[in-house]
């Protein structure tokens, strides 16, 4: 009984949902498709409530955190989730509460992302900077000449100088750039590929114990 | 004070919480990270549920056949949230394995249409180098040798007889090298369109609060004067 | 079930630890040493294997139960269960009839056969006259031993072997371990000869008794011939000549022998000379690991290797802290230098106006500007909205020219996204490009966060009309804007909003799925510039806009008047990646001139 709910069924299902969904994607003949549709909106509903499952786990996490040394941070972080659920759940809900999620949004949420974002700036500046302090070898260089060319033909800098960096950052976007970017496109799609497949025969099985 | 100042003024200091990072890691951008993550998952959350019920509370309120398509997912998702308790998180694995069977095919079936077959088709389409002539042409073919050498720059398998390995490293071992070079031009470009995007932003927020102390001060000049 | 003491999930029996926990389970059972089953804790014998699972000397004779008496292992028996039959007990019987006390001796005496066959005019001996007169007077023993072949499968009636027919006598077998090892009945050499007694041998089947009870049969020539001596007697007993063939085997006088050990349990209790019950058998020992066989040489050197890495003293790394302290004044100084001057060359343009830079440029923006251009009025439009606060500062700069230029061309927008966040920021960009708010039901249906990625866009593809708009609340049926719109398949074109190169990705490659023929155009981040340009190349996006640079370039298109924010924009940024470039370029004269650090 144990070994069914563990192993057995769970496999059963994500091989069997899995086959169904690709089964309607090469066939799309009505019966199948309309299966293929319903299973991918119950995936959309439990993927939302895994959403609230990893809520629920950083709170149960930080509740523990709290009683130790340093603990004030996640007290300060469990605080402002619950501040920001209750006023967001409030302005979705009742219309003439709506201002106060605006007024979260716009003057607690932006300003935190959008700077954190903007540091990567800072940190990307620095490791360009640092660039030949660890490695120096032909790969190294010609990451560094591509970092330049990009970063001057970005500017618009005045003639000729400027249009000589812009049509060259161009050829280097649309030509060697483009080349190794596709590589890595087509290598990706290859290995979300074959992971799929492993997941559809079972040989991966991350769902079960 | 109205609620638009208060937020200039809280947006203001959370900023300059999080630019303090340029001083080092301190207890004030901790402060701002624990913040950060409080206020998206907190925000995240209320607006996964509120979709959830969108979803699902109209379903469940109209006839039969469309309640029950609506109460299954509701039900799988209500096992899911089981996974949070050690004792009976194998009731999870049902949901769980609904997730990551219908996520594993609609990945696949994307990634085969949408991107390797496309892309396969474009590394070796003459007519689009010819477009523009033989520059056209010329960068056609290093755009396909890049291509091919950037996938064979992952090849790490060899053959075992000596002699077929000297042929593998002579032809697909130099080609990927060749490709590894053109990954690294494709990584630089990345870096510094990367590092273009976060400037945007970064200067974005610097002018937010050189804005907001010029507006906090012309508020004080004017409650002063 | 085996529940954990520790955390209380139930586990399955015989384990050794909590699935769960990993916390040691206490032992509820008995463990088989030879197939390693679990088996209740009053068992014997295993139930798997039927091996011993303690030892016998430890189990005191009345514990036993010996419910199901299985042979010992290796030793080939009969597997049918045995029982004793009524023809053995009956011979049993008549064989304790006989004096108990009257020793046999051993069977290599009696195996004494005559040089020479004897003459079939001999008379019968006198041994066996006297047999005769002494065996009805023997009184029965007060127990009943064990028949001495009880267990051995008897020939049907009528079918006796020749070596059955000619034993004629088998003494009683005695119960105590220290008797005598009993005689092996007589081997009669005498084939054939039946007995002139009345008295049917123990080891006869019944029915034989009437034939052998009958007149004399021929007596062979060797046997009538009388031995020139009287033999010595044993019990009453003569012993026979011993052949020729069978001297060498005699065992020597004058040579102790060995007393085999008496088997005291089961159904061959009394027999001597059986296979010993060693170790393995009476007490089951613990299965030995089978050891593997010689590791190869490159195994045998990395093992050498790790023990010459595990016994070399341990070297404690100079102090952290020592080495920590300069690393941290570079790290910090370089750190602080770096800040200071990209801050300076974001605020620089603020104070003074540098013409340093000329208007910008971007081939992609123009192309898409045109496409847009060509757009029919009314045209449904599905924009995926995927991004949110962290990238408004950039996006909203590239994604509000394309809007607004949707705008004017009186698309009606249908806004969709996978961030959560991304509802939010399409409603205060909207809300800025919107020139008449009134507008906004009839121009624009924003249809919410999509959970789930990938899953979650092919389901939106599939069904926009089943979906509910996020300000007010509504169906998006019961929309006006939404009338002949219910999946992307009534839609005039798809425009991607993306910062993040999976979002892009994903949108992409499921459009390709569910609706290939649809237009596709994307407003993108700086950040994701490259990975759209291959999807660019292939047709699979007929039109792009990319970062401020891309966005300023299509504001100048438009028109619009926001034309001074870009610039102000694009000259901080301009300063900051002048300063960067020269930042990269310095640091790396820095470490080729001054060498690598390690």
């Amino acid at each position: 009984m144990d070994r069914l709910v563990k192993r057995i069924l769970p496999t059963s299902i994500a091989v069997g949902t899995g086959l169904l969904v690709l089964l309607g994607y090469l066939l799309p003949v009505p019966p199948l498709a309309s299966v293929r549709d319903e299973l991918i909106r119950w995936a959309v509903i439990i993927a939302a409530f895994a959403f609230i499952l990893g809520f629920f786990n950083l709170l149960r996490v930080h509740s523990g955190r709290a009683r130790k040394p340093g603990g004030i941070y996640s007290v300060i972080l469990i605080l402002t989730a619950m501040t920001s659920l209750v006023l967001t759940l409030a302005a979705l809900l009742i219309p003439s509460l709506r201002f106060l999620g605006d007024w979260w949004f716009r003057y607690v949420l932006s300003p935190l992302q959008a700077t954190v974002a903007g540091l990567i700036a800072f940190v990307l500046a620095v490791a360009a900077f640092r660039l030949l302090r660890h490695r120096r070898e032909a790969g190294v260089l010609v990451f560094l000449v591509a970092a330049l060319v990009v970063l001057l033909g970005t500017l618009p800098l005045p003639a000729p100088a400027g249009n000589w960096l812009a049509n060259l950052r161009t050829w280097w976007m649309n030509v060697p750039a483009m080349a190794g970017m596709r590589g890595l496109l087509i290598g990706v799609g290859l290995g979300v590929l074959l992971v799929g497949l492993r997941v559809l025969t079972g040989s991966d099985r991350p769902y079960s114990d | 004070m109205t609620a638009d100042l208060i937020g200039l003024i809280a947006g203001t200091l959370l900023t300059l919480l999080v630019l303090s990072y340029i001083l080092g890691d301190n207890p004030l951008y901790r402060l701002a990270l624990h913040l950060l993550v409080g206020a998206t998952v907190g925000y995240g959350v209320a607006v996964t549920t509120v979709t959830v019920l969108q979803t699902v509370l109209p379903a469940l309120q109209s006839d039969s056949p469309d309640r029950v398509r609506a109460l299954i997912p509701l039900v799988l998702g209500i096992l899911l949230l089981f996974k949070g308790f050690p004792r009976w998180s194998a009731w999870g694995n049902f949901s769980t394995a609904l997730l990551v069977g219908v996520g594993a095919a609609v990945a696949m079936g994307g990634a085969l249409v949408g991107t390797i077959i496309p892309q396969t088709a474009a590394v070796g389409s003459l007519n689009v180098w010819l477009r523009e002539g033989s520059a056209g042409l010329i960068n056609g073919l290093i755009v396909m040798i890049g291509t091919i050498g950037a996938l064979l720059a992952f090849a790490f398998a060899v053959p075992r007889q000596p002699a077929l390995r000297r042929l593998w490293n002579g032809s697909v071992g130099v080609l990927g090298q060749i490709g590894r070079l053109f990954l690294l031009a494709a990584l630089g470009a990345a870096f510094g369109t990367a590092l273009t995007a976060s400037l945007t932003v970064l200067v974005g927020r610097v002018y937010a609060v050189v804005t907001g102390i010029q507006q906090l001060l012309t508020l004080i000049g004017m409650s002063s004067g | 079930m085996i529940y954990c003491p520790k955390c209380g999930t139930a586990n399955r029996q015989g384990s050794k630890f909590c699935n769960e926990c990993g916390a040691p389970l206490p032992a509820t059972g008995l463990r088989c040493p030879m197939c390693g089953a679990m088996n209740p804790a009053g068992n014997l014998y295993c139930d798997r294997c039927s091996a011993r699972l303690i030892p016998a000397e430890r189990v005191p004779p009345e514990e036993e139960k010996p419910e199901r008496p299985s042979p010992p292992k290796g030793i080939s028996l009969p597997s049918v269960p045995l029982g004793e039959e009524e023809w053995l007990s009956e011979l049993r019987a008549e064989a304790l009839d006989l004096a108990p006390e009257e020793e046999a001796p051993g069977w290599p005496g009696e195996l004494e056969a005559p040089g020479e066959p004897p003459t079939p005019e001999a008379a019968i001996p006198e041994w066996l006259a006297e047999l005769e007169e002494t065996v009805p007077e023997a009184p029965p023993p007060a127990e009943k031993p064990t028949p001495p072949l009880a267990g051995i499968p008897v020939p049907p009636s009528g079918e006796i072997p020749e070596w059955l027919r000619d034993v004629e006598f088998a003494p009683p077998i005695q119960e105590e371990p220290s008797a005598q090892p009993p005689p092996v009945a007589e081997v009669d050499v005498h084939a054939g000869m039946p007995s002139a007694s009345t008295t049917v041998p123990p080891i006869l089947i019944e029915g034989e008794e009437e034939i052998l009870s009958t007149a004399p049969a021929e007596i062979p020539d060797w046997l009538k011939e009388a031995p020139a001596e009287a033999p010595p007697e044993y019990g009453g007993l003569v012993p026979a000549e011993i052949p020729e063939w069978l001297r060498p085997l005699q065992p020597r006088e004058g040579v102790a022998v060995e007393e085999e050990p008496t088997e005291t349990e089961g159904f061959l209790s009394g027999l001597r000379g059986l296979l010993p019950i060693g170790k393995g058998l009476d007490m089951p020992a613990t299965a030995q690991p089978l050891l593997p066989r010689a590791p190869r040489p490159a195994a045998v050197a990395r093992a050498e290797l790790l023990q010459g890495l595990l016994s070399r003293p341990l070297i404690t790394p100079p102090t952290a802290e020592i080495r920590e302290a300069p690393r941290q004044s570079g790290w910090v100084l370089t750190r602080f230098l770096v800040g200071v001057i990209l801050l300076a060359a974001i605020l620089l343009p603020m104070l003074v106006r540098l013409p340093l830079f000329g208007p910008p440029t971007a081939p992609t923006a123009e192309a898409l500007f045109a496409t847009v251009n060509h757009l029919p009025g009314n045209t449904p439009v599905l924009i995926a909205w995927e991004y949110g606060p962290a990238e408004s500062d950039e996006m909203d700069r590239v994604a509000g020219p394309l809007i607004e230029h949707l705008l004017r061309r009186e698309a009606r927008l249908i806004v969709v996204s996978t961030r959560m966040e991304g509802p939010a920021a399409a409603e205060a960009l909207l809300a800025s490009r919107l020139v008449d708010p009134s507008e906004r039901s009839r121009r624009i249906a924003n249809l919410g966060y999509l959970p789930g990625q990938a899953a979650g866009v092919r389901e939106a593809l599939g069904n926009l009309g089943g979906r509910t708009e996020a300000m007010t609340g509504l169906p998006a049926s019961q929309l006006d804007i939404m009338a002949d719109v219910h999946s992307i398949a009534d839609v005039g074109m798809v425009v991607i909003l993306a910062a993040q190169p999976d979002d892009l990705k994903t949108w992409l490659e499921q459009i390709s799925v569910a609706n290939p023929n649809v237009p596709v155009v994307a407003g993108v981040s700086a950040r994701i510039e490259l990975i759209s340009t291959p999807y660019l190349a292939a047709g699979q996006l007929r039109g792009m806009v990319a970062g401020l640079t891309g966005g300023a370039v299509y504001e100048r298109q438009l028109d619009t008047g926001w034309g001074r924010e870009y610039e102000y924009y694009l000259t901080s940024i301009g300063m900051a990646q002048l300063a960067i470039a020269a930042l990269t370029v310095i640091g790396a004269l820095i470490f080729l001139v001054g060498g690598r650090k390690r």
